[in-house]
């Protein structure tokens, strides 16, 4: 039983290390790499926005507003840097880069209201931020391959 | 009616156990990412770690062992020894995501950093097991446990599509991303199914000087601990979908989570999230720190017990006092909580075959559990459980690899 | 009686109850006439290491003996000190606090212990 177990253990290890290889060669077309970088922006869009709206409504601190705002920033840092990996054409990858660069934009000014207890900046920055959420949207859509 | 106390530790395994952080982050982003299909994994972990858990009390109220001592008797050390060291590393991280959710908590609240707050967090975690004894640690935090409650009742207010929420409970493929659909699928079983869990309950089963007339408890503190666990993972799963989901929010990062009950509770649901996340994670880390010191005493035949004096069982105090050492370093050296936690709960899932194995025969033993061993149910689930380790095992990494990004 | 099952990894206990150890390794008695005879028990991390690997046990000796506590690598318990076989462990009649085996609990009780709060009495 006791050898059986450990050719298992073996076995499994050997799998997974070829599953793991398999894998990671695996390559995506440049526009999949763009739109896959586009998705944890639209997230961290709609949560500085619900975030922003919370605080207009005194359901958040500001405290909280500032550190979500750096969290936000840095995926958006993240993001700017996973859509260069794409190497996409640079007609398709501008219009992300200028929607990543606005988010940033608008995160920033978040958090110099939130550090400023700016509570009356809230609802602006928020409408501000469903504007960019919509276009991002329109963007993924317009890009989106036929067949997925 | 002392047996029925006993309800206590069934309660805080099943808050600490069951639902913590790794709970939390799994149920957020499934609500998150897609609304209620993922209730059916819920479910079937549920109903999963009753079972084991059972089988975990039973086998320390009639043998009186809890379960890495009966694995080293029973298994030998040549077999046990790769297993532990690999459990010992994912305990050492789990508790390290436990500290991290606890400091989150604080951080919201206080607004300090993170890795600032971890000395302070691991400190008291090391306090609390140092100076209380397992009885205090029972009814206190599953006092606290019930404060987790939150969740329920925002789904209260909350009014959710009973038609929907109920077909979420019946397993169904995924409409959009299927690979994050199945990472967060067996993330959740992996989060259910922790290993700490059984060696704390049945560890703790023996602290409490268990015997056969417990077996019957054993059950029904199995169902209500782990049902209560399961009804507060169900409560988030269900506020993430509600709130979360509609607006577009996917869950990557605690930030994204914390504002989950301000929709039901305007005023207090900011700090309620704080509470809930911080008892949680505060129980659980008591829990998978006990639950490494319980481990690796039994391992290696040396004193152990919470009940204890620390001078009575140094090396068991050692054990834990490392654990929290290192895991709060992790989080001090600026390891994102986060992370870390799916990371964990992923390697946790690909670990299963190691925990469940050994309950296929350890359940069986007809001379130490006489006329107590498994039932042909007992026995089919625990068979299930085996195999479903192995697929776990089998397709974590690679779906970490495509699911997890 | 079957070593590996009776004996090997069985929890050991002292005269008091406390507990001592485990059942590490076995010391066999190789007779001319009649089958092996148990000689003593051993324990400690080195003699787990050897079941492992040897190499792994001979990296572990070079490490207790720069670092550790204990005084003796393997501590032996003969067959004769044992007192009664039980389902769950064994009981042998030394006091667990005068043996090796209690070098790193001993150790830590006067060193570390001791001088945190709470630790003393």
């Amino acid at each position: 039983m006791r050898t059986v177990a450990s050719r298992l253990g073996t076995g499994w290890w050997a799998a997974m290390a070829l599953a793991t290889v398999f894998l990671s060669c695996q390559t995506q077309s440049p526009e999949q790499v763009l739109l896959k970088s586009a998705e944890p922006v639209a997230s961290w869009l709609a949560t500085l926005r619900m975030t922003s709206e919370k605080w207009a409504a005194n359901s958040a601190p500001s405290r909280f507003v500032r550190s979500t705002a750096q969290a936000a920033d840095d995926s958006f840092e993240q993001a700017e840097r996973d859509a260069e990996k794409g190497e996409a054409s640079p007609a398709v990858r501008e219009p992300f880069h200028r929607i990543f660069a606005d988010s940033r934009s608008a995160c920033d000014q978040l958090r110099r209201a939130a550090v400023a207890d700016d509570r009356a900046a809230a609802l602006p920055i928020a409408r501000r931020l469903a504007a960019l959420q919509a276009e991002l949207a329109a963007l993924r859509k317009a890009n989106e391959e036929p067949t997925s | 009616m002392k047996k029925w106390m006993q309800l206590a530790l069934g309660v805080l395994t099943g808050v600490g156990g069951f639902f913590d952080i790794g709970n939390l982050a799994t149920s957020a982003q499934a609500g998150a990412s897609f609304r209620f299909q993922l209730l059916w994994s819920l479910l079937l972990a549920t109903v999963l770690v009753i079972f084991l858990v059972e089988m975990s009390g039973r086998y320390a109220a009639v043998s009186g062992k809890a379960l890495p001592d009966a694995i080293r008797e029973r298994f030998g050390f040549k077999f046990w020894a790769g297993p532990f060291l690999i459990l010992s590393f994912i305990h050492v991280l789990v508790l390290g995501a436990e500290i991290g959710g606890i400091c989150f908590a604080l951080h919201l609240v206080t607004g300090l950093p993170v890795p600032l707050l971890a000395p302070v967090v691991g400190i008291l975690v090391w306090l609390l097991l140092w100076r209380t004894t397992f009885s205090t640690l029972e009814n206190s935090t599953s006092v606290l446990g019930f404060l987790t409650l939150a969740f329920v009742v925002a789904v209260v207010v909350h009014h959710p599509p009973l038609r929907e929420v109920a077909a979420g409970m019946v397993p169904s493929l995924p409409h959009h991303h299927p690979a994050q659909y199945w990472y967060i699928a067996v993330s959740i079983v992996g989060a259910v199914l922790a290993p700490y869990l059984f060696y704390f309950y049945s560890s703790g089963a023996v602290e409490d000087r268990w015997d056969k007339g417990y077996v019957g408890v054993n059950r029904g503190i199995s169902v209500i601990g782990m049902g209560f666990g399961s009804l507060i993972a169900v409560a988030a799963v269900i506020v993430a979908a509600v709130v979360l989901a509609p607006r577009g929010i996917r869950v990557d990062d605690y930030h994204q989570a914390a504002l989950m009950l301000t929709d039901a509770f305007p005023f207090w649901g900011f700090v309620l999230f704080a509470v809930a996340m911080g008892v949680a994670c505060l129980g659980a880390a008591v829990e998978v720190g006990l639950s490494m010191a319980y481990a690796t005493a039994q391992t290696f035949g040396w004193t152990w017990g919470e009940d204890l004096e620390p001078r009575e069982d140094a090396r068991f105090c050692l054990v834990y006092t490392a654990a929290i050492l290192i895991s709060t370093l992790i989080i001090l050296f600026g390891v994102d909580p986060f992370k870390l936690t799916l990371l964990t709960m992923v390697i946790s899932a690909a670990a299963l075959p190691f925990v469940a194995i050994p309950f296929l025969l350890l359940m069986n033993d007809r001379k130490t559990l006489r006329e107590h061993t498994n039932g042909w149910i007992s026995n089919t689930v625990t068979v299930l459980v085996v195999l479903l380790s192995v697929v776990l095992a089998a397709v974590s990494v690679p779906l970490t690899l495509i699911g997890g990004s | 009686m079957d070593l590996v099952r009776d004996v090997l990894d069985k929890q050991l206990v002292d005269r008091e109850g406390e507990e001592l150890g485990r059942v590490d390794g076995v010391i066999l008695e190789i007779r001319p006439d009649g089958p092996p005879r148990v000689e003593a028990f051993e324990l400690g991390f080195v003699v787990l290491a050897r079941r492992i690997h040897p190499r792994v046990e001979s990296w572990l000796e070079r490490l207790r003996a720069r670092w550790s506590v204990r005084k003796t690598a393997r501590y032996r318990i003969p067959w004769a000190t044992v007192q009664e076989i039980r389902e769950s462990e064994i009981q042998v009649d030394v006091r667990a606090q005068e043996t090796p085996a209690y070098d790193w609990e001993i150790w830590l009780r006067r060193n570390v212990i001791r001088h945190l709060p709470g630790g003393g009495e």
